[in-house]
């Protein structure tokens, strides 16, 4: 993982280093010791194991379908940074 | 356009909302509309450290819109994070199914043609957005909504096809009650990959994707427009850009929504919060037994039991409400041969549509009952009242809402059919009409039509006019 993809990953991630100019190759190395870590696990043969896509061996829990209000409403607004008039409020999004 | 250089090749995305009590990951209620934000939850706005758990009735009706269209259902999909950066979506990531969808294969006849189906999988909506000068408002009450995608392949071949492949989709979720589909209240919404390519070439063009799309008309007329612009295109020698574009539906045009690249990078990842979903063939099998007739079956069922045309049969089972009121007035006929069932027809899919149209009323609504029109069918089939009299007391029937058979009582509307009294009004006439009947000595044998009218007229319609024909005739031809 060189430089670049590190500074595209962080771009999608709306993570800034762009202040800190050395940041960028620190991940670049870090990223790569663990990959390499992680790597290791290349040269196994699991031409017979399924995919795995969740380490946790409990089944999925299926909800029943009622529909249950929930009241706090006012702890949510005041979760967010700019609540007025019924709606959050972001700044204007130009399409 | 240059129809014999290019063919059109559409591929459509559709979504549709599920019809559950409550959302997909959080039991808060799904309606549509409602008071902005008020119903929303820890879950469905992203709190940290909330855990999403899956509606089993949205999973149901996954998987049985997913039968109704033919596909497989996987025994194990999973769920997945879609990363992107909008405020309508507060936690910055739709989950949705990625690598392992809930359904894949499946297929849809639109007008003979079969268009395959890529997959159908599940995934939670997003929030609505409403732009002022201040800034963006955000409402989450559709956040979390259970939505099902359905992928078609790339085998729509006009934007006509594909509007008639989003009406086959509605009248079928419809049938199965998953979905209302109501294209307006963006209960179904339908996204677009549209590319040309030149004629008998097998490999696809470059695609534009067209989004914004909010009704039949409004995929028809953009994806028209789209085959138009990428034509010209081409035509000049251009390269059409990959891209996404948005569907103006005043300006009637497409135009490119420059967004940056990165936004078709979702980093998808398996969905830590959420185990598998597996379900068991017992499960799918009991969803299965719940479908009911689907459209195209009827279509078939009907065509052989009535011998009505294909087109009749269409519009008779494209809303699964009309099929039904269609069968109950066939069960309160007099006879079911096949012209009896085939006037029925005509009234239900001519005069009474007509009649709900200009109301605006759905058929369930409709002020004339299956048992009305079938009494008003028959008293035709059996020469009670001529048509032209149905017609009338037909305007009688929906403005009051009497029995067809109280209206010809009261309004002494009952066709004249004995003989003697039409032999009488008949000699009447041609006394009365002395001028025409020398016409017709003369030769002009289609006077004969005028004296009809006449006798019509008189009788005030009540008269059985191929009745007075032949009398007419039979006198007329007496005193040659
Ligand atoms: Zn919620």
């Amino acid at each position: 993982m060189d430089k670049n993809e590190v500074e595209k990953t962080a771009k999608l991630a709306r993570l800034n280093f762009s202040e800190q100019e050395e940041i960028p190759g620190d991940f670049s190395r870090q990223l790569n010791k663990i990959l390499k870590y992680i790597g290791q696990l290349n040269n196994l043969d699991t031409a017979d194991i399924s995919p795995m896509s969740q380490p946790l061996v409990k089944k999925l829990k299926l909800a029943d379908d009622t529909s249950r209000e929930f009241k706090n409403k006012e702890e949510l607004a005041n979760n967010a940074p700019d609540f007025k008039d019924g709606f959050y409020r972001v700044k204007k999004i130009i399409e | 356009m240059n129809k014999e250089k290019f063919e059109t090749v559409i591929g459509l995305e559709v979504h549709i909302h599920l019809k559950t009590a409550s959302k997909l990951f959080c039991r808060c209620e799904n309606i549509f509309g409602g008071k902005p934000n008020s119903r929303i939850c820890p879950i469905c706005t992203g709190q940290p450290g909330v855990l999403p758990v899956i509606n089993k009735e949205a999973v149901k009706l996954a998987i049985k819109a997913s039968l109704a269209l033919g596909c497989r259902i996987k025994k194990k999909s999973v769920f997945a994070r879609k990363q992107y950066f909008y405020p309508d979506l507060p936690k910055n990531y739709q989950i949705s199914q990625y690598k392992l969808p809930l359904a894949e294969g499946g297929h849809v006849y639109v007008d003979g043609e079969k268009i395959n189906l890529t997959r159908a999988h599940m995934e939670e909506d997003a929030g609505k957005l409403k732009h002022t000068a201040a800034g963006s408002l955000v409402d989450y009450n559709r956040t979390g909504t259970p939505l099902l995608e359905i992928v078609s392949e790339p085998e729509i071949k006009s934007p006509d096809q594909a509007a008639r492949y989003l009406k086959i989709l509605r009248s079928i979720f419809r049938y199965c009650e998953v979905s209302d589909c109501d294209m307006e209240k963006g209960s179904m919404r339908c996204d677009a990959n549209i590319s040309l390519r030149k004629k008998g070439e097998k490999e696809l063009g470059i695609k534009s994707e067209i989004k914004n799309m909010n009704s039949f008309r409004g995929v028809r007329n953009a994806l028209s427009y789209e085959v138009k612009r990428q034509t010209a295109e081409l035509e000049k020698g251009g390269v059409i850009v990959q891209e996404t574009r948005l569907w103006d539906e005043k300006k009637e045009v497409t135009k490119s929504m420059r967004s940056k690249e990165e936004a078709h990078d979702y980093r998808y990842f398996p969905e830590p919060d959420l185990p598998p979903l597996e379900v068991e063939e017992t499960f799918i099998q009991s969803i299965k037994e719940t479908l009911p007739e689907l459209p195209r079956v009827k279509v078939k069922r009907y065509m052989k039991r009535y011998n009505l045309s294909e087109y009749d049969c269409g519009v008779l089972t494209a809303e699964k409400e009309l099929a039904d009121f269609f069968e109950k007035a066939v069960d309160g006929l007099t006879k079911t041969d096949e012209a009896t069932v085939k006037t029925l027809t005509n009234w239900i899919t001519v005069e009474l549509s007509g009649k709900l149209n200009v109301a605006e009323l759905e058929i369930t609504r409709s002020r004339i009952s299956s048992k009305m029109i079938a009494e008003l069918v028959s008293l035709i089939e059996d020469g009670t009242i001529s048509g032209k009299m149905a017609k009338k007391i037909f305007e009688i029937m929906w403005d009051k809402q009497e029995s067809p058979s109280d209206i010809v009582e009261k309004e002494g509307m009952k066709q004249i059919t004995s003989d003697d009294k039409i032999e009488g009004i008949c000699k009447k006439t041609i006394e009365n009409h002395s001028k025409i009947f020398k016409k017709y000595l003369s030769g002009k044998e289609g006077v004969i039509g005028a004296l009809v009218g006449s006798i019509m007229k008189e009788t005030g319609g009540q008269a059985n006019p191929q009745l007075v024909n032949s009398k007419l005739r039979e006198l007329l031809a007496e005193k040659k």
